[in-house]
């Protein structure tokens, strides 16, 4: 375990240090701050604009960010070469994939955090209201990019850079199409067809349910029942992504 | 490398949880939280490659509808032409945010009186009942928002003149919490163009006694008080509702003394 935390601390600090990462996070922030000088073109739905651009703005970079991230731990590592040097010491393979999955998790939670403290900040120099509710939709989306990082991660254990790449933007884009597939198995006549649609929405994971986006924009009340639910599936989605990740990693050869 | 043991371990961990997966999504779709409209609504589209289309929108549906906002803004500041161009954009709109109240507020107002107004003579109708069901679209899709109830009320009470079609729905309008003063006046007033003077003082009394300071109301109060039983007043007041309803080729209504007895 202290292996892990050590191969995860590293991690976040390697990162942090990162021009890429300063990159995402600073254009992340300017696009919020950008979505000022649009809101005059929206007569009376500038909170609606700056809220809806802001949230989009962290899905958007959060992606960015959990993809780069989730493909630059391993497969790095392994062509440089710099893997065997932990390899030769007692640390087993799960614990530093762990390790590194969850610096991942802390790099992503820390941008999550500060984009989202942004927006607050920025909604209240608009409205003069401190608006935290935009904090509850961004840890939703937190775990829906923590999702997409452990698939990618997984993938790029036994798959190329580009490969994983274009698989978590697929994944990304058919999660978000799942509640439309949950609707066409609703209203499927053949029982054929609904099977086939249920066993989709079980294969991917249905990613609009961690976006609060338009109830948060649109005011209306989330129970928080809901958000224990979409929490406790993010995690089971979790769960499945880790373990595939950890068996594919243990089985490559090095 | 990993033991064959923790091996088998993780690929249970891993099923059970892909397995408690379906469960949980099922429940997360039962729960009140899940607001089926925002895909119901984009499932609706009945226009070919667009249902895909907005489908593949996903994530960026409400920043869609905000950009496409922006458009309509455009097309109305153009007038003319692009007055008719804003009707289809409102309507995506709607559909892909149906939360978005003030598209669904521009939507109806815009084809009541703006489209209407615009319109040829025998197609006016039609853009007035247009704009009463865009407003009772938006009304379903969002039924805890008292401003597309107000809306519609001030369609029927405005527009058309239809004060007996409008009491119920101010009625809901002052049934909301949020509810501006302005809607029970409005109520009031509507009481008063058909003739239930009791009710529409009986409103004003409410108005008073909820925010003691309405010199709207006081002075309708005192007003009625003087003049309720002013026959003359009475039927001052239908000639001047009439010739407004003549001016907006809408049929006259009866005289207030005869008005139940028309009705039926």
């Amino acid at each position: 375990m202290r292996a892990t935390k050590s191969i995860c601390l590293n991690m976040v600090g390697e990162a942090l240090s990162r021009l890429i990462f300063q990159l995402i996070l600073v254009f992340g922030i300017a696009f919020m701050i950008a979505g000022f000088c649009f809101t005059y073109l929206a007569p009376g739905e500038e909170v609606k604009m700056l809220k809806d651009l802001g949230l989009t703005v962290v899905a958007i970079f959060g992606l960015l960010l959990a993809i780069y991230l989730a493909v630059s731990t391993i497969g790095p590592e392994v062509e440089r070469r710099t893997i065997y040097c932990l390899m030769a010491k007692p640390v087993k393979r799960h614990w530093f994939y762990l390790g590194k999955f969850l610096g991942s998790m802390a790099i992503l939670a820390i941008s999550c955090l500060i984009m989202g403290l942004v927006l607050v900040f920025a909604l209240y120099l608009k409205e003069q209201a401190w608006n935290w509710a935009l904090l509850g939709a961004v840890s939703l989306t937190y775990i829906a990019l923590v999702v997409v990082n452990a698939l990618v991660m997984a993938i790029s254990t036994f798959a190329s850079p580009m490969l994983a790449t274009v698989a978590g933007f697929t994944f990304w884009g058919l999660g978000y199409t799942q509640s439309y597939v949950h609707q066409l198995a609703t209203h499927a006549d053949n029982p054929t067809s609904r099977v086939m649609l249920e066993i989709m929405g079980v294969l991917i994971p249905d990613l609009q349910r961690f976006d609060l986006r338009e109830a948060v924009v649109d005011l209306i009340h989330v129970p928080p029942s809901y958000v224990y639910l979409v929490t406790a599936y993010g995690l089971a989605y979790l769960v499945v992504m880790l373990a595939i990740g950890i068996i594919a990693f243990n089985q490559k050869q090095m | 490398m990993i033991e064959p043991n923790t091996r088998k371990l993780l690929i249970v961990i891993a099923l059970l949880a892909w397995i408690a997966s379906y469960p949980l999504l099922q429940a997360i779709y039962r729960n009140p939280g899940y607001h089926a409209e925002y895909t119901e609504a984009v499932m609706d589209v009945r226009a070919g490659g667009t249902e895909a289309i907005m489908a593949m929108l996903g994530g960026f549906r409400s920043i869609a509808a905000n950009m496409l906002w922006l458009k309509s803004d455009q097309y109305w500041h153009q007038g003319g032409a692009g007055w008719w161009r804003m009707l289809p954009v409102l309507r995506t709109i709607t559909r892909l945010d149906p939360h978005f109240i003030n598209a669904w507020d521009t939507l109806g107002w815009h084809c009541a009186y703006n489209l209407q107004s615009d319109a040829i003579p025998e197609d006016k109708p039609k853009w007035i009942q247009a704009g009463v069901d865009a407003f009772q679209d938006g009304i379903r899709a969002n039924p805890n928002r008292y401003e597309l109830y107000a809306s519609l009320a001030w369609l029927y009470h405005d527009r058309l003149k239809d004060y007996h079609q409008a009491i119920p729905v101010w009625q809901q309008v002052v049934g909301f919490k949020d509810a501006p003063l302005a809607s029970a006046h409005m109520l009031a007033h509507a009481y008063e163009r058909t003739w239930q003077i009791d009710k529409a003082v009986a409103v004003w009394k409410a108005c008073l006694a909820k925010h003691k300071y309405d010199p709207v109301a006081e002075s309708a109060i005192e007003w009625w008080a003087k003049h309720r039983n002013d026959k003359a007043y009475l039927i001052s007041l239908w000639q001047r509702e009439n010739k407004l309803r003549h001016g907006v080729g809408l049929p006259p209504i009866p005289r207030p003394d005869q008005a139940p007895a028309a009705r039926k």
